[in-house]
């Protein structure tokens, strides 16, 4: 079990190498490049070849490929002619802003998602359940900026200025300005305020999916005959439920902690532009946007990296919440 | 005061067209330490009757009838539910099932399990709980208990799930242990063992017992006294061993011709022509008679009762008896021309 996720996660890295290779290429057929960063009005065509030249962009595509590939397979994630800092200290600035929002998401996604999907399968066939299933349904299949933008003007416009609300919530932003200046507990509120929102946001998307996948999940599960046993025992139908019924239904479950696990590192894009959140999806869209090949290149890396990291945690978990799995050597 | 007692049991399960009438009337006496077996084919009720017992039925797809009873211990446990019911389940009236691999939860250790309904219906503290759980699983037979504590249930053989199974059932200490065809998904030689092993825990802890199985020949191993169920009724009870010894109805010796036996091997069998009906669409008139070699005019018009009789044909003896002491039969066969509904 476990040298089968290793061998699997050794065969990741030529994959990783690959994308980033595609990427490298991909965005080098596009028209303009990172030199023009530099330009200036009234800067001559020669001006910006020198610095062209100067930038190592005038070399050939195999020897500019070559050369990245070296600085990177020795740990060397270049320079960002844009943010004008080394791509990493850039990756590293913005590495925090997103596990802070995304961790808080899929954390509370995963509860309220659980719970919700468990009710539902509990209750099934009731009122309750298709109320919950067409909430569900509404969450899981909104595109997210929209539903960010929905929210913003409920909670943020609306809330102060319509409605007289007590609250409101920041638009965009970590925090406000000059909240530097705060007292640390001050700055500390000032800064959840600015989480409610996005959060919020990537909570519900995210916990529409896992609740439908949970409610499919337990409603095999207590059909089962252990569950018969289990109240034949004399089990309080809440353990019947939250103990022999959730340890079974959250084994599928598990594989929708895999596929969101990304998140963590890259961040939701739409998300992160909406509520202008300085995470990694930002920088990403700036930097392509910019030509900023490096950074695009180091990104990639992470996430492609994340997606293999997050299908090695799923596999592991398996083997935690499925002993028939751990037990079984592959 | 019987230890159970269950009168006029009619377990029904909705459908989309007739409610399927699955067990319909059916009349039971358990007393404390009898064990009763209660043998039918698929489709009979049996195992509805089980589940009945103890509430067990699933969500929507069964539903007692009012005017049915079932008593433990003079306790009413029809309708019955909350924390009393809890008590029971587990505690007094303990089951086990067919399928020891879906019966146990495939994530916790057999220990586990057990030590689960010890901590439930035994006041003890937490180690005397796990020794306790460990005498268990030897007084199963289940060898060298602290290793095998710690197995998942796929890492045991049938055999051993189904002691692990029956030793949860005695965690709570019942009195009356209902086994639902337990050893059906085992081997031959397997399911001697099984049998032993509850007859022997029944003595030992003067338990009542109630048998179910499609098997007349596993039930006569083990019981007292045995029921024969039919489309959801009862058409022949009395003890084992005037049931083989003289089988009256039709049915019952049906069942004795389709078992397998090591004494006469070169009887050829006689399996009963046809299959039960649906419950939801019974004939008219006795619910065997499609498939009854003896069938006269009168079975495909009026259902017979529930007759006390001793021999059948002819001069028929009716008993004044208490009624399970002796034998009820269900036949035309039995009621000659004058003792007709």
């Amino acid at each position: 079990m476990l040298s089968f996720s290793l061998r699997r996660t050794l065969l990741a890295i030529p994959l990783l190498l690959g994308v980033a290779t595609l990427v490298f290429f991909v965005l080098s057929l596009a028209p303009g490049d990172a030199a023009s960063i530099y330009l200036r009005p009234g800067m001559t065509p020669e001006t910006l070849e020198h610095i062209r030249r100067s930038m190592g962009l005038d070399d050939p595509l195999l020897i500019r490929y070559g050369r990245w590939l070296l600085a990177f397979l020795q740990g060397d994630f270049g320079y960002s002619h844009f943010y004008q800092m080394p791509v990493r200290d850039r990756i590293l600035a913005a590495l925090p802003n997103t596990l802070i929002l995304a961790s808080g998401a899929l954390f509370f996604a995963f509860l309220i998602g659980i719970l919700v999907g468990v009710l539902q399968a509990v209750k099934e066939g009731s009122f309750l359940d298709s109320v919950l299933s067409g909430v569900t349904l509404f969450f899981y299949s909104m595109p997210s900026f929209w539903l960010a933008l929905m929210l913003i003007l409920f909670f943020s416009l609306s809330a102060m200025k319509l409605w007289n609300w007590p609250f409101s919530f920041p638009v965009s932003g970590i925090q406000s300005p000059g909240a530097d200046l705060l007292a640390p507990w001050d700055q500390f509120r000032d800064r959840i305020h600015h989480l409610v929102l996005p959060t919020l946001t990537l909570t519900l998307i995210l916990a529409g999916g896992v609740a439908r996948y949970v409610r499919t999940s337990m409603l095999d599960v207590i059909r089962q005959d252990y569950i018969r046993t289990a109240r034949a025992k004399g089990l309080p139908e809440t353990r019947v439920i939250m103990k022999h019924g959730l340890r079974n239904g959250l084994i599928p479950v598990v594989t929708l902690f895999g596929v969101y696990f990304p998140f963590l590192l890259s961040g939701t894009v739409l998300i992160e532009y909406v509520f202008a959140w300085p995470g990694m999806g930002q920088l990403m869209v700036e930097s392509i946007l910019r030509k900023d090949l490096p950074v695009v290149l180091a990104g990639t890396f992470l996430f492609g990296g994340m997606v293999v990291l997050g299908n090695l945690l799923a596999d592991l978990l398996y083997g935690v919440v499925d002993p028939r799995i751990r037990q079984s050597d592959g | 005061m019987s230890l159970l007692e269950i009168q006029k049991l009619r377990t029904h399960i909705r459908t989309a067209g007739d409610d399927a009438r699955a067990v319909d009337g059916v009349d039971l006496l358990l007393e404390e330490g009898e064990s009763v077996g209660l043998v039918g084919e698929s489709g009979s009720g049996k195992t509805l009757l089980a589940l009945s017992i103890l509430g067990l039925l699933p969500e929507g797809g069964g539903a007692i009838l009012p005017g049915s009873s079932i008593r433990f211990r003079g306790e009413e446990l029809v309708g019955m539910g909350g924390k009393r019911l809890r008590e029971i389940r587990g505690g007094e009236v303990a089951m086990i099932f067919q399928e020891p691999m879906t019966s146990l939860n495939p994530v916790f250790s057999v220990g586990n399990q057990i030590l689960e309904a010890v901590e439930l219906h035994r006041p003890l503290n937490r180690d005397a709980a796990k020794e306790e759980m460990l005498r268990l699983l030897g007084e199963v037979g289940i060898p060298d208990p602290e290793a095998r504590a710690g197995d998942y249930p796929h890492q045991l053989s049938g055999g051993m799930r189904q002691r692990a199974m029956i030793a949860m059932a005695l965690a709570g200490e019942p009195s009356l242990l209902l086994a639902d065809e337990p050893t059906t998904a085992l081997d031959v030689t397997v399911e001697a063992q099984i049998l032993q092993l509850l007859k022997r825990v029944q003595a030992r802890m003067g338990m009542g017992l109630l048998l179910i199985s499609h098997d007349l020949n596993v039930v006569s191993r083990v019981c007292d006294r045995i029921l024969i169920l039919y489309g959801g009724k009862v058409v022949e009870a009395g003890p084992t061993q005037k049931i083989l010894d003289a089988p009256i109805h039709p049915y019952t010796r049906g069942l004795m011709g389709s078992r397998l036996s090591f004494d006469d091997r070169r009887r050829t069998l006689r399996p009963i022509p046809g299959e039960v009906p649906e419950a939801t669409d019974w004939p008219r008139g006795c619910r065997f008679h499609p498939r009854c070699p003896e069938v006269m005019d009168r079975c495909r018009r009026e259902e017979p009762r529930l007759l006390p009789g001793t021999e059948r044909k002819g001069a028929v003896e009716v008993q004044g008896g208490a009624p399970g002491g002796g034998r009820d039969v269900r036949c035309w066969l039995l009621a000659g021309e004058e003792g007709g509904a």
